[in-house]
């Protein structure tokens, strides 16, 4: 069951780490990012970060769907990490079993940063990203910004 | 209760330590440096001035750098007299835990620290051996 759908283009980080997984009492972690599960460096820097008490998969967006259906995933409370939203659109296609996606910290890194709308704090967007999330929103589930647990939850439903 | 949190340190790391933890946690409004030794007033007045504003339902917890080092004997001082948490030999992992816990005490401390301990990691060695904290779970053992 998927506790929290993170949205993040630095994938696991500080932020991450600290917070987010103490917060949710989660003690697994699925990265779904298609580049990361091809780079072995990546991967273990990635896994190196998340403490050992936690259970980190790394792998492709496809697999991670895999994951997350199957019947063992049901009743284990996860945070799965994605980098860019058409990921999540892949995932949120097939899984529907989300209780929150935030949309955390995106559009700083990428390329074009400056031409990109300022939404809220760490998320930036052009118009294609906006669209992207309005088609996340039209599933129903709850989506969301919220860059730290401090912060409060910002609503992306009307955007 | 009040929380009001003290970083006590030899120069500019107290302030260092704020904001990082300003950048992790967002979490800073009731934190309190003293950069001792770093320009002018011996950390003794300092110190002094911060203790004697503290209330008795507050709920104090100071960090320090060194055990040895002479802010951390000034602050030992207090400790006859006031009621708080005195911890030394900080770092950054230690702070944000304790920083984020909603309620501390003896032994939520303690256990951070023997948390943070582990944050100290030769990193060339833990690639070397595969030793991995935290290592990558296969399918299948994720899904166990």
């Amino acid at each position: 069951m998927i506790v929290n759908l993170r949205v993040d283009e630095r994938l696991i980080h500080g932020q991450v780490v600290t917070n987010w997984l103490k917060y949710l009492g989660v003690k697994y972690v699925v990265v779904a990012n298609d580049r990361a599960a091809k780079d072995e460096i990546q991967k273990m820097s990635l896994s190196m970060a998340v403490p050992s008490s936690i259970k980190c998969l790394i792998v492709d967006v496809d697999t991670a769907i895999e994951v997350l259906g199957d019947s063992r995933s049901k009743d284990k409370k996860m945070m799965v990490i994605c980098g860019n939203l058409t990921d999540v659109i892949r995932i949120t296609d097939k899984i529907k079993d989300i209780e929150e996606i935030n949309i955390a910290n995106y559009g700083n890194l990428a390329d074009g940063a400056m031409d990109r709308k300022i939404i809220n704090k760490a998320l930036r967007c052009n118009e294609e990203e906006m669209q992207y999330i309005r088609e996340i929103t039209k599933t129903g589930l709850t989506v969301i910004n919220q860059p730290l647990p401090a912060n409060p939850k910002k609503s992306l439903k009307n955007l | 209760m009040n929380r009001k949190i003290l970083i006590a340190t030899h120069g500019m790391l107290a302030s260092g330590f704020k904001d990082s933890l300003n950048i992790i946690t967002g979490k800073i409004d009731n934190i309190t440096v003293i950069n001792a030794f770093s320009k002018e007033q011996n950390p003794k007045k300092t110190i002094q001035q911060f203790m004697e504003q503290i209330n008795k339902d507050d709920e104090l917890i100071v960090f320090t750098d060194l055990m040895g080092g002479s802010v951390n004997q000034m602050l030992m001082k207090y400790l006859e007299e006031y009621e708080f948490h005195l911890i030394t030999g900080i770092n950054l992992g230690l702070l944000c835990q304790l920083v984020l816990s909603e309620t501390i005490t003896s032994k939520t401390i303690i256990d951070a620290i023997d948390e943070a301990r582990l944050d100290i990691r030769y990193v060339n060695e833990e690639i070397e051996h595969q030793s991995l904290k935290g290592s990558q779970s296969s399918m299948a053992d994720f899904l166990l």
